[in-house]
């Protein structure tokens, strides 16, 4: 298996939020700003972590038929602990984001990595898996409240950014503005994402072309095969 | 075929594991919990009240008082003494009360309710205001917790029953937050409230009376 892969996946390829579009409750619902969307994500990488490695060791003592209340048992545990844990040690944190931290049971990106991926992966595999998904998912949401607070709020991590000649968009850190950004946002990475094919196929075509020519011996160039998607 | 009884067992193995661990996590943390959330509270009391020399969290009455209305004084229980009504902080200086802090809730905020605590003086004037509970929408009316984000913060302060406690909007003289009216209006119905029940009830209330002319223990 090819580490890298399973690592990069999670931040670009297959992004839990932009791609799958998956966890879209806690997604929403939290990112009105840059930090709340990173100690969101920070938490649910926390607990994806903590459920990969448990589903991966414990896969071969589970009977299928129980496998999700069990996978379920073994989340909120650890949603539990995180909860604990930042009330105890990280009280001021705890008072901004607590009341988000019972949602990461209901985000369906850890249930979907334990049972596609931890379940039948090594323990190795699924750290790699649970720290790309974690960590595309942090960036993700970080990105989506950042962009909602500088357009709503004119700051981001609470800095002020955009002056006092900004009017803010207060829609954008209203709910309707996270279903625009969000779907902006996964507009451009798809964007991108067809902006590099593009050159792709345009250096493939060329390579073709060159390739041609030395087999024909500079004879009269034929159609390159690759014309169509150089123009298209 | 796998027999039922075997996933009995196995669920329930799961589950009394998780169940024993987190049973651990919280003897350790429940003690820490309680303590942060009294420090904050005992931070927040620090911040509403004047200058004082004695232990407002030691000399701490709790109050019987009934609550009615959308806003209202937050009628608690103390834990640590058992009893329940409204947990009323006083300060002295130099033996003299000076002014006292109490927690106002109110049901009209934007998202649920909002916590205030309030500091007022003798006179009946407020010295302070903190939001120490809301669910308010970030970045709009969460915008009230803080005096550089809403100046109306400041504006009450220092005001009676017989001033102006009402929005701008609802033709008073506190400022509201643009694009957010709601949240400091509702601030604005709560200070009244426990600005009310303060004039009615807690300034005349035996045990708050009797600790104001003994005053301070410590």
């Amino acid at each position: 298996m090819n580490y890298g892969e399973v690592f990069t996946k999670g931040l670009w390829k297959d992004n839990p939020v932009l791609r799958m579009m998956l966890g879209m409750c806690p997604v929403l619902g939290v990112s009105t700003s840059a930090i709340n969307g990173f100690g969101m994500g920070a938490a649910t990488l926390f607990v994806l972590l903590g459920s990969n490695i448990a589903v991966a060791v414990l896969k071969g003592y589970i009977p299928a038929q129980v496998r999700i209340p069990a996978y379920i048992i073994i989340i909120a545990t650890f949603v539990t602990v995180v909860d604990m844990s930042m009330a105890a040690w990280f009280f001021d944190l705890y008072l901004t984001l607590g009341l988000f931290i019972p949602l990461i049971v209901v985000n369906c990106i850890i249930l979907g990595r334990a049972e596609g991926f931890a379940s039948k992966n090594t323990l190795s595999a699924s750290v790699i898996d649970a720290l790309g998904m974690g960590i595309g998912f942090t960036l993700a949401i970080t990105t989506l409240g950042a962009c909602r607070e500088l357009l709503g709020n004119g700051s981001v991590f609470d800095v002020q950014i955009l002056g006092s000649w900004y009017p803010p968009a207060l829609v954008m850190i209203l709910p309707p503005g996270a279903f625009l950004m969000l779907g902006f946002l996964a507009a451009g990475m798809r964007r991108i994402d067809l902006v590099f094919a593009q050159r792709e196929r345009v250096v493939a075509a060329s390579r073709r072309a060159q390739a041609l020519k030395l087999a024909t011996g500079g004879a009269p160039e034929p159609a390159a095969p690759g014309m169509d998607a150089v123009s298209g | 075929m796998i027999s039922i009884n075997r996933l009995v067992i196995v669920l329930v193995l799961v589950a009394a594991v998780s169940a024993l661990l987190l049973a651990q996590l919280d003897t350790i943390t429940a003690p820490k919990i309680k303590q942060s959330r009294i420090d904050f509270k005992l931070k927040m009391v620090k911040k509403v009240l004047p200058p004082y020399d004695n232990d407002p969290n030691a000399d701490r009455q709790i109050v019987a008082l009934e609550a009615t209305g959308t806003a209202h004084v937050k009628v608690e229980v103390d834990d640590e003494r058992g009893t329940e009504g409204v947990v009323v902080y006083p300060a002295y200086k130099d033996g003299k009360l000076v002014g006292q802090a109490f927690a106002v809730t109110t049901h009209e905020g934007y998202s649920g309710d909002i916590d205030l605590l309030l500091g007022v003086d003798p006179s009946g004037a407020v010295t302070g205001i903190e939001v120490i509970n809301h669910a308010e929408t970030p970045g709009l009316g969460a915008k009230i917790v803080s005096e550089e984000t809403w100046a109306g913060k400041k504006e009450l302060v220092g005001r009676t029953l017989a001033d102006s406690i009402e929005v701008k909007k609802d033709g008073g003289q506190i400022d509201a937050i643009a694009g957010a009216t709601i949240s400091p209006r509702a601030v604005c119905k709560a200070v009244k409230a426990g600005l009310d029940a303060y004039a009615k009830r807690l300034k005349q209330d035996p045990a708050t009376a009797a600790v104001a002319q003994t005053g301070a223990k410590s």
